[in-house]
């Protein structure tokens, strides 16, 4: 396990206290990063399928912004 | 007419009552004349148990600085806000991640779950499948931190009706240097009605570093 690092203030009390991540925390960081690879995946996918059906159609993404009239 | 006395009907009232500059005469109950000491400056006066007495106006408007916090590590939170204000106005200094390209995030009473949404501009919809609220974007490690710079607002964060939303403009430094800055907006939804009591923000990789300040507006 990485050394993590958490710093929790106390707004009310002015507490800080520096720790090391427990394993719940870092249990969620993981999950956090599958999430963000999932996440860069599916964009990456996504702009592959805009990519090739681009090309099937023969325009550009301007000519296809021009058809479909979004900015 | 008696002479030294304020005159009414019944004789009058003896001015000694009034032993110091600026007190007041007024009737603690029927026919019965009291003294009402002078308030303190800027005091006001008002009417408490059926009688009048000075108090200090509630403050209106103005924003009280609740925390300052230094970012550090992977997350930090901070924990038991002040629940007395209408909203909360965050103004993030600095915010510096240790990587190129990173995200800063927060997260509400460490909820995790998704009930976060983003928005962009008007007629944009969104879904709450985020697990987190996304304050600022793609920010590259910067050894001028002092060109970054986030404000959130969250109006009517302990409002137990109603979901939260949160408005962030960003100012943020591309390239490490002044010369280059990227100006953006960005607002989140977080469809729960619980009081917002902590806000933890990390960056989307690494460690960060920065200043978060956050204020109080009645």
């Amino acid at each position: 396990m990485d050394k993590k690092m958490v710093t929790i203030h106390n707004a009310e009390t002015n507490e800080i206290i520096e720790r090391e991540m427990n394993a719940d925390e870092y249990a969620q960081v993981i999950i956090d990063e599958e999430n963000d690879k999932k996440l860069i995946a599916e964009k990456g996918a996504k702009a592959e399928a805009r990519t090739a059906l681009l090309a099937k159609l023969g325009i550009t993404a301007e000519e296809a912004q021009l058809l479909l009239g979004s900015n | 007419m008696a002479t030294n006395r304020v005159p009414d009907g019944n004789g009058g009232i003896a001015p000694s009552v009034l032993t110091t500059t600026g007190d007041i005469l007024y009737a603690s109950a029927a026919q019965t004349p009291a003294r009402l000491a002078v308030g303190s400056t800027s005091q006001v006066l008002t009417v408490a148990g059926g009688v009048p007495t000075w108090a200090t106006p509630a403050a209106s408007g103005g924003m009280t600085l609740l925390s300052t916090t230094s970012l550090s590590g992977s997350t930090t939170t901070i924990s038991s806000i002040d629940q007395t204000y209408t909203k909360l106005e965050i103004m993030i200094v600095g915010f510096t991640p240790s990587g190129a390209s990173t995200d800063l995030r927060c997260r509400f009473n460490s909820d995790s779950s998704a009930h976060y949404a983003a928005g962009a501009s008007s007629g944009y919809a969104s879904a709450f499948t985020g697990t987190y609220g996304g304050v600022d974007y793609g920010q590259n490690s910067s050894t001028t931190g002092a060109a970054n710079f986030s404000w959130m607002q969250i109006p009517f964060y302990t409002n137990t009706a109603i979901w939260k939303t949160t408005f962030n403009m960003n100012a943020e430094s591309l390239n490490g240097t002044p010369t280059s800055v990227n100006a953006n907006t960005a607002l989140f939804n977080w469809n729960q009605t619980s009081a917002i009591s902590a806000i933890t923000f990390y960056p989307s990789s690494g460690t960060f570093t920065g200043t978060v300040y956050i204020y109080g507006v009645k």
